[in-house]
């Protein structure tokens, strides 16, 4: 971002007009990171003019730079590759799961994880071979495990009714079926998530790796976990592989399994600013060297008998989605009206709103004007265009005075958004991907009326607007 | 129920009269017997002498037996004295004697050659206890002297080539130009390559002999004039890899043995001795033994350990070469994870030169850049604190990593290269491993690392401007001592430059010898891959298969040798070496007669890299396995007598169900020729190798899976999979 977050500088030679503000002084408005949204403007992403991208796809828009994605994943591969033997990057669909994000990050050898049967489906469509698909979840129905287990995908079982489900699956297929054994622990770092996997503590895990070991159709040969989300201790991550490979070795030796596989889910932390933490993201946030640090070496020396013995090292999976597809992807967004609030604060009210933004709620998402403001930089909140009373994009953010119309960048928008964003009140707007040779496509288009309508049906009597006599 | 011991007995016998030409095959034994017997007298005690040889060495328990060794000196005692005596009660006794004496000579004197250089003893016990026995014929008055039939008009061709024919025949003491023919189709149908060095050896040696002493007597060359054949057989077809440098090995022995010949001659003269295989046998061995102190180079390489017949000597210098690369070239594995580019090559620019030229340096780029942010922080750099992996198996014999870690920029010119580990090899050479971290060696002195350990971290101390890493090979444990060449293995290699085929995709290498530029992936072991393709003792596949329309079951095992050699044997008896380590699997050595099918295997199978991922790679397998026509197959005998490769190349990749890997085989023949072959085969994940298809000019093999089995071993029970 630095070539195009230009500083201010006043090259006009006649001074513009600036709407005329009142600043009233409080105590307290100097702290000492300084004023921090002041004078920064972002006119281009990816070298393309946002002026000239909303002229032809309209506001709001979501932007995605393909070269940044590809950059990030090469990235987190190199980082890991050079200090592991062998290294697998999975990508999580319920991330991002644009066909065009999915297959350009396929093309940098990614695999696919995903969670539902949509987002298998949705793999397969996209042309992934099914052994390269890791199947997770805790909901998955007989229907679609005989599909993944016809095919040969990757399943990753949650709990011991799905072990039995696909044990007898596996059965009527007459297959024997490799299976991931989901795990949840306590690593001392972060909250552990025990709703998912198969507790090590309790022995609940133990038990289940023994019923596998003793299984006819059923072949353990990989250990997952996921500690969390937004992990900002790499440290966690050594925990998290001392203690599954200590399970490895003690599951091999008690059931005769081989694991093949270790997963260690995402949860790598992305540049943006979550709600509550006091430090910026560029403080707090660790590199992708310093989580691949953290893992390969304890997993190095979790696994140094193994390869001594010449048995090679176990695959390390890897989901990260946040830290990959985060930065690559802006939303921008345009002022409709200004507003002084009762209060004397100011407010902005854009067309982009927390139906888009569902990372909204739990991110101070950076928000860079996209041409040079002039003015004193004021608190001010930013709604939404819903008519709803919860649509806060910032809640507070120093901006100077913006007219109707000015364009705004919302930054770090990749993860969750394309996913979670609601068809609520507003049309879903266009997203657009800027490729490496700097040519603008559409990756998904806005959405109208007959797209909103299309899986409505109207039983006949409610057709027409009148009401029938005989109700 | 007395078939077989009587069968093997006679194999036994008929291999020793074949191991005096080097023919290894018992029939072509049953014509050498024959044509001793162009003579009887000296036919028959011949034989008498071998059998007697061969009863006491297997009374006594001699080991061996199957070499022919003691049978063929006992032989040869036998036909020499049958060359000059009439065989008779009183020499059939002096015959048995010294057959008996000859196998303790070759028991004897065998061990003590082995023990000097590992030389073959070959007949010195024969011309030792010969000449023994000889001498005491000569105070026995009972013995009565034969003389050979020879008639002066005997001529059979042309006269040189008679006395070429009659030269060879006396090896067997049967000096006639028939007997020399039939000794000449035997191994001209052995090996063509030895029958061209019998005939230039004896022209290089009998022209000499010819020469220095004005007109040579007839019976002397007819007598002696083997002595240059054998040595030509032997220097340059059996004892060395045949090559141009070889072929003039062996004329110089040829004229050399002229020259001992010659003093041989008057010497034994003044005894009333003949010259026998005397000359042959100081001529010989000399050289042998004199070529064991030289450093071994390509271009001449003894093969003491393992002779074998030219043709089978060159395959075998042949494909170590097109898979090793570059002969005495040390092996070393990646010292890093992931991808890293070269920075330095061999004989690099800026601090590969003599005698440090064999070095590698490596760093990682991108986008041109091998630092993030402003590079001004060693932290910035990408290589700096990677893991550096052990590239070879040794102890450890030197570390150092107290040095500080110089600023970009700055190099630390007293401590050249920085911290660093030394490793001795077992080939006594030592790897180095440069500019490590400061406080990152993992390892002591004395400790013994595997290929492929981590051991450091990348750094930058030394005379190291930016973070990078390292490699040589060098000759002693002292830092700084020259270099010695080396190439990375089984590594994915990248090439930098724009000329080649394809430059961005990456290239399994057995030999890869990157430059500037080139980038190298150390590539991941596939364990699935791994376990597909395993090939245990007692490991029987069986298949179906359909060559040109014709169908048979077949079936191919696993066995291991004494020697510790793993094979893969087919049901028709040919089978071929394979070795499987350092994530490869790779076949060599095939032996046997013909077969189709193993053929086929070998062509599709016989180099496979068992890492993850898509993979091209090229091999050149011997042109025997290519399938071709009679006519194809005696056209290429002759255009290549030594054998050649195949340009094959393979690509391999998952497609959902099975490995598919894809083979295109070439063989370029003169003006044009070229035969073409494609081989497809599915490999099933812990099934192993479902089919394989070969497509030809010459017909269609297909090949499909029926059974996989486990032969039964004490304690462990045999199993069956059906595919």
């Amino acid at each position: 971002m630095n070539n195009e977050t230009k500083p201010t500088d006043d090259t006009s030679a006649k001074k513009r007009w600036h709407k005329p503000t009142l600043t009233p002084h409080r105590i307290g408005s100097l702290n000492k990171f300084g004023s921090v949204s002041g004078g920064h403007y972002q006119d281009s992403f990816e070298a393309i003019s946002i002026a000239s991208l909303i002229e032809e796809y309209g506001s709001p828009l979501f932007v995605l730079s393909e070269q940044r994605l590809r950059n990030n994943v090469r990235k987190l591969l190199r980082a890991f590759e050079t200090r592991y033997a062998n290294v697998t990057y999975s990508w999580s669909y319920k991330t991002n799961y644009l066909a065009a994000v999915c297959n350009t990050l396929h093309q940098e050898g990614a695999w696919a994880e995903v969670v539902s049967a949509f987002e298998y489906e949705k793999a397969r469509q996209l042309g992934m071979p099914a052994e390269k698909i890791l199947f997770n979840g805790p909901h998955k129905e007989r229907p679609i495990l005989e599909r993944v287990v016809a095919e040969g995908g990757r399943i990753h079982i949650d709990h011991l009714d799905e072990l039995y489900l696909l044990e007898d699956v596996a059965k009527e297929a007459g297959k024997q079926v490799d299976v991931t054994m989901r795990l949840n622990f306590d690593t001392g770092f972060t909250e552990p998530w025990s709703r998912f996997g198969f507790n090590i503590e309790s022995g609940q895990a133990l038990d289940a790796a023994r019923i596998l070991g003793d299984s006819k159709h059923l072949n353990l040969c990989g250990l997952h976990s996921h500690l969390g989300t937004f992990i900002l201790d790499p440290r966690a991550y050594g925990a998290q592989i001392r203690i599954m490979c200590a399970f490895m070795d003690k599951i091999e030796l008690q059931t005769g399994c081989e694991i093949e596989s270790i997963d260690i889910g995402g949860g790598f932390a992305s540049m943006n600013a979550l709600q509550g933490t006091y430090l910026p993201p560029e403080q707090v946030v660790p590199s992708m060297d310093q989580y691949a640090e953290a893992i390969c070496t304890a997993l190095n020396d979790a696994t140094r008998e193994r390869d001594m013995q010449g048995r090679g090292r176990p695959r390390l999976i890897i989901e990260s989605g946040r830290a990959v597809v985060d930065d690559a992807e802006i939303l921008v967004s345009s002022v409709v009206a200004n507003k002084r609030m009762p209060d004397g604060r100011r407010s902005v009210v854009i067309d982009a709103g927390v139906n888009l933004l569902f990372t909204g709620f739990w991110y101070n998402h950076q928000v860079t004007p996209t041409r040079q403001l002039e003015g004193v930089a004021e608190d001010t909140v930013l709604y939404g265009p819903l008519c709803m009373n919860i649509d806060i994009m910032r809640a507070s953010v120093l901006l100077p005075p913006l007219n109707v119309g000015d364009s705004m960048i919302f930054s770090n928008v990749g993860a969750y958004n394309n996913t979670q964003w609601m068809q609520f009140i507003e049309y879903r707007p266009n997203v657009v991907m800027i490729h490496s040779d700097k040519q603008v496509s559409i990756v998904r288009a806005a959405e109208d009326l007959h797209v909103m309508t299309a899986q409505e049906s109207i039983p006949a009597h409610l057709c027409s607007l009148e009401t029938q006599q005989d109700i | 129920m007395f078939l077989t011991p009587l069968k093997e007995t006679l194999a036994g016998l008929f291999r020793a009269y074949g191991a005096i030409l080097f023919a290894p095959r018992p029939w072509i034994g049953a014509l050498f017997v024959l044509a001793t017997f162009w003579f009887p007298n000296a036919g028959f005690s011949g034989l008498l002498a071998a059998m007697t040889g061969m009863m006491t060495a297997k009374l006594l328990k001699f080991r061996n037996l199957e070499s022919g060794l003691h049978v063929y000196n006992s032989l040869l005692v036998g036909l020499s004295l049958g060359a000059y005596y009439m065989l008779d009660l009183h020499l059939a006794v002096l015959i048995a004697l010294g057959a008996v004496l000859a196998v303790f000579a070759t028991v004897a004197m065998a061990d003590i050659a082995w023990r000097l250089g590992r030389l073959p003893i070959l007949s010195l016990p024969f011309v030792i206890v010969a000449l023994t026995v000889t001498l005491a014929a000569h105070s026995y008055g009972t013995l009565s002297r034969y003389l050979l039939p020879l008639a002066p008009n005997d001529g059979l061709i042309s006269p040189f080539i008679d006395q070429f024919l009659t030269a060879l025949g006396s090896a067997f003491f049967t000096p006639h130009p028939v007997a020399g023919l039939l000794l000449f189709l035997g191994l001209l149908i052995t090996s063509r390559y030895l029958a061209v060095l019998a005939i230039a050896g004896f022209l290089c040696g009998f022209s000499v002999y010819a020469f220095l002493s004005g007109s040579p007597h007839p019976d002397l060359v007819a007598w002696n004039g083997f002595n240059f054949i054998l040595v030509a057989i032997a220097l340059g077809g059996v004892f060395t890899v045949p090559s141009l440098q070889s072929f003039a090995l062996a004329m110089v022995g040829a004229v050399i043995a002229a020259l001992v010949t010659s003093a041989s001659e008057t010497f034994m003269l003044v005894y009333g001795l003949p010259v026998m295989a005397l000359p042959f046998l100081i001529t010989t061995l000399t050289i042998l033994l004199a070529l064991t102190h030289r450093p071994a180079s390509d271009s001449l390489q003894l093969i003491l350990d393992a002779p074998a017949l030219p043709e089978k000597s060159a395959e075998r210098a042949r494909l170590a070469m097109a898979r090793h690369g570059e002969f005495n070239s040390v092996p070393v594995l990646a010292p890093f994870y992931g991808r890293w580019q070269v920075y330095q090559g061999f004989d690099g620019a800026h601090t590969h030169q003599a005698p440090w030229q064999h070095a590698l340096d490596f760093y990682i780029v991108e986008n041109g850049q091998s630092y993030h942010t402003d590079g001004a922080s060693l932290n910035d750099y990408f290589c700096f604190g990677l893991p550096v992996l052990s590239p070879v198996a040794g102890y450890v014999v030197k570390t150092l990593d107290s040095l500080p870690d110089n600023a970009p920029g700055q190099v630390d010119l007293e401590n050249n290269w920085g911290n660093h580990v030394l490793i001795r090899m077992s080939n006594g050479l030592c790897a180095l491993v440069a500019h490590l971290k400061q406080g990152s060696i993992g390892v002591k002195a004395g400790a013994y690392l595997y290929a492929g350990q981590p051991m450091a971290e990348c750094g930058s101390s030394g005379r190291s401007p930016q973070p990078h890493l390292h490699l040589h090979v060098q000759w002693g444990e002292t830092l700084g001592l020259a270099t010695h060449p080396f190439h990375l293995t089984t590594v994915l290699h990248q090439s930098n430059d724009p000329h080649a085929t394809s430059p961005k995709q990456a290239r399994f290498k057995l030999f890869s010898r990157p430059v500037e530029g080139d980038r190298i992936t150390m590539p991941k072991m596939d364990p699935i891959l791994v376990e597909s393709l395993r090939l245990n003792v007692g490991r029987e596949f069986s298949y179906q298969v359909i060559h040109n329309n014709k169908s048979a079951n077949r079936s191919l095992s696993v066995t291991l040798n004494l020697t510790g050699q793993l094979r893969l044997t087919s049901d028709s008896g040919a089978s071929a070496a394979f070795t499987a380590q350092d994530h490869l699997l790779a076949f060599y050595d095939r032996t046997g007669p013909a077969d189709a099918f193993l053929d086929a295997w070998l062509l599709a199978l016989g180099l496979m890299p068992l890492t993850d991922g898509e993979l091209s790679w090229h091999d050149q397998p011997s042109m025997q396995l290519l399938p071709m026509t009679a006519k194809q197959r005696w056209v290429g005998k002759c255009l290549f007598p030594l054998g050649t490769g195949i340009d094959s190349r393979y690509l391999r990749q998952w497609d959902g169900e099975f490995w598919q890997q894809s083979g295109q085989h070439r063989l370029n023949f003169a003006f044009g020729m070229q035969i073409h072959a494609e081989s497809i085969v599915t490999i099933e994940p812990r099934i192993g190798c479902r089919s394989i298809s070969i497509k030809s000019d010459t017909g269609t093999l297909q090949a499909t899976l029926l059974e996989v089995g486990q032969k039964a071993d004490a304690g462990i029970p045999a199993w069956k999979i059906k595919a």
